[in-house]
């Protein structure tokens, strides 16, 4: 009989030594695209409905709604909370014929390792919250293949990935498809129904989304993973790191030889999956895919043939980042470092305890490895909050009215009351109205992601008009933020309604009219939307009911 | 037997403490410069 108590006390303790300083004070962690507000306005963008360019839906309408309920901050506590204790549950409930210290090692490796470091680092929380679901995922699949009518966790929990982010999504499919899918056709059939089904809320905004243009120049190879130390991309990837992102790396993984150390661990647990039963074969497939796909940019030609790739089919743009496709192996490297730990146990003989310190060293070598994730990334994430000035700007701003926000340099922030961390800009979430920041991606060495939203380029070109004012008004913008003590941007003239603190707010039309612009999408489009929107959350109720009804 | 596992572990366990704690000691918090706080990569 499983007891459930060691797996949730050693991923509380997992949880709290890495979310520690979030958990012991106020305000928020603000670090690249991770922006919480203290309450998000509601808008139909958050569900690519006005016509814009869809971004992150439908997280946005999810966070938004719970913000009224909720502060922001609270919001962002739980979410990482609640995604790392269902991430340690989860991957010990994947191995549960262990014992509780293979288990706990399972949990360690699965919740603390470069790529959970480096994903919450890189502020892509709803990503990580996917990753973390990932065990679920993986539970549902073998129930599915096991059970094939019993279609109710597999449906919530690809219905959950989806909410996460697009990539979540498909990486649920892929680990459904790898663990599930058999001989059994009716299996095929109802993952294929569920993973389109769950999928819509987020593929159908994106699919007919009439502003957004996709980008792929370049990206592939901008994006593509790489060596953190001398010991190579390969080693990198292979220890579950290797972001393209090389500041936010931890210093530990640029030396070669824990690098190394980190494959041996890689290793061994891969070692282990043989031990993992009739799934091994499974298991080792999903882990390879993830591997595969993580290092195809960084091999010679690959970034070329995925761009190529894409001119031809868009939908590829969604592989632009494949490092964080690299998220499987860390599931599968967890299962496997479980069987092998207890393959060291079953060696455990009298007159032999010395081995008990290999079991040990197995469950707490992914933190020793990586001793930068405790405590708040080592101080690297620290805790922040919202001067005042911005909420009342938020209340100077209307639902209807259009806000520019400046400097138009990126949509990155170096704030002073955020100790000048780079942050994704906080006003399109926490102003009401459309909220348009420059959307290029400047990925240093004069590489840059060129705007997607036609608003955009089309307000970069009011902004180098003689008369930016006017030009910037016949675009619909009544409003320009100017976010101070960076950089010192020329503000187009206009009266002054709000001064202090950081943030300056600028009255464009004063006097003058600003033009009208419908920004609603085809009513075509919105009712296709919201059917989407709608079959998602209808396949979450049916399968939560499910779950319900067949426990009883 | 139990000398030779115990210091085989002893020596991985205390490499591994050693190269990341020093290493990961000496990570420190930058500032971003008003230059490169638009380059995403830089920080």
């Amino acid at each position: 009989m499983r007891r459930p108590s060691p797996d949730l006390a050693v991923t509380v303790a997992v949880t709290a030594l890495v979310l520690g300083p979030l958990l012991v004070g106020g305000g928020y962690w603000l670090v690249g695209d991770m922006v919480f507000v203290p309450r998000q306005p509601w808008k139909s963008a958050w569900l690519g409905l006005d016509g814009s360019l869809p971004r992150a839906v439908p997280m946005d309408a999810l966070v938004s709604l719970a913000t009224h309920v909720v502060p922001g901050s609270a919001v962002q506590r739980l979410l990482l909370v609640g995604g790392f204790v269902a991430g340690g549950l989860g991957v010990a409930r994947l191995v549960p014929d262990q014992r509780w210290y293979a288990r706990a090692a399972a949990i360690t490796l699965f919740c603390w390792n470069p790529w959970v470091y480096e994903r919450l680092l890189i502020g892509q929380w709803a990503i990580l919250l996917g990753y973390l679901l990932l065990p679920w995922v993986a539970r549902a699949a073998l129930r599915l293949r096991a059970h094939p009518r019993d279609w109710g966790p597999a449906a919530v929990m690809l219905v959950l990935s989806a909410l996460c982010s697009p990539s979540s999504g498909v990486m649920a499919v892929g680990v459904l498809a790898v663990l599930a899918l058999g001989r059994d056709r009716r299996v095929w059939w109802r993952a294929a129904v569920l993973a389109v089904g769950a999928n819509l809320t987020w593929a159908l905004p994106a699919v007919t989304a009439t502003a957004a243009r996709v980008t792929t120049d370049g990206v592939f190879e901008g994006f593509a993973a790489r060596a953190e130390s001398a010991a190579g991309t390969a080693a990198s990837v292979l220890s579950l790191g290797g972001i393209w992102k090389t500041s936010i790396v931890p210093a530990e993984r640029t030396s070669a030889a824990l690098v190394l150390l980190s494959c041996l661990l890689s290793l061994v647990a891969l070692a282990g999956l043989a031990r993992s039963g009739p799934d091994r074969r499974r298991w080792a497939l999903l882990g390879g895919a993830a591997l595969l796909l993580a290092l195809v940019p960084a091999m010679p030609g690959g970034s070329d043939l995925l761009e190529r790739l894409a001119d031809s089919v868009p939908g590829l743009a969604l592989l632009r980042d494949s490092h964080r496709f690299l998220a499987p192996l860390g599931l599968v490297l967890a299962v496997g470092s479980a069987h092998s730990v207890t393959a060291v146990r079953e060696r455990i003989r009298p007159g032999v305890p010395a081995l008990w310190s290999v079991v040990a060293l197995g469950v707490l070598a992914p933190l020793l490895l990586l001793p930068s994730l405790a405590w708040g990334a080592l101080g690297e994430l620290q805790r922040s909050s919202y001067p005042e000035a911005w909420t009342d700007v938020a209340e100077l701003v209307g639902p209807e009215d259009t806000t520019v926000v400046l400097p138009w340099v990126g949509s990155y922030r170096g704030y002073a009351w955020n100790h000048r961390r780079a942050v994704l800009d906080p006003a399109p979430r926490l102003l009401p109205g459309e909220v348009l920041v420059d959307d290029r991606v400047l990925l240093g060495g004069g590489r840059v992601v060129p705007a997607e939203d036609p608003r955009v380029v089309a307000v970069t070109g009011a902004l180098a008009d003689p008369d930016p004012a006017a030009a910037l008004r016949a675009l619909g913008v009544r409003w320009v933020l100017v976010e101070r003590g960076m950089g010192d941007p020329e503000v187009p003239p206009g009266r002054i309604a709000y001064d202090g603190e950081g943030l300056r707010l600028v009255d464009l039309a004063p006097d003058a009219a600003v033009t009208h612009v419908t920004k609603g999408a085809l009513r075509s489009r919105q009712i296709l939307l919201s059917i989407g929107h709608t079959c998602a959350f209808l396949l979450l109720l049916a399968g939560a009911a499910w779950i319900l009804t067949s426990r009883e | 037997m139990n000398t030779i596992i115990a210091t085989v572990v002893g020596a991985l366990a205390s490499t591994v403490v050693l190269v990341a704690g020093v290493n990961a000691a000496q990570g420190e918090h930058k500032p971003v410069s008003n230059e490169k706080l638009y380059s995403y990569a830089d920080q």
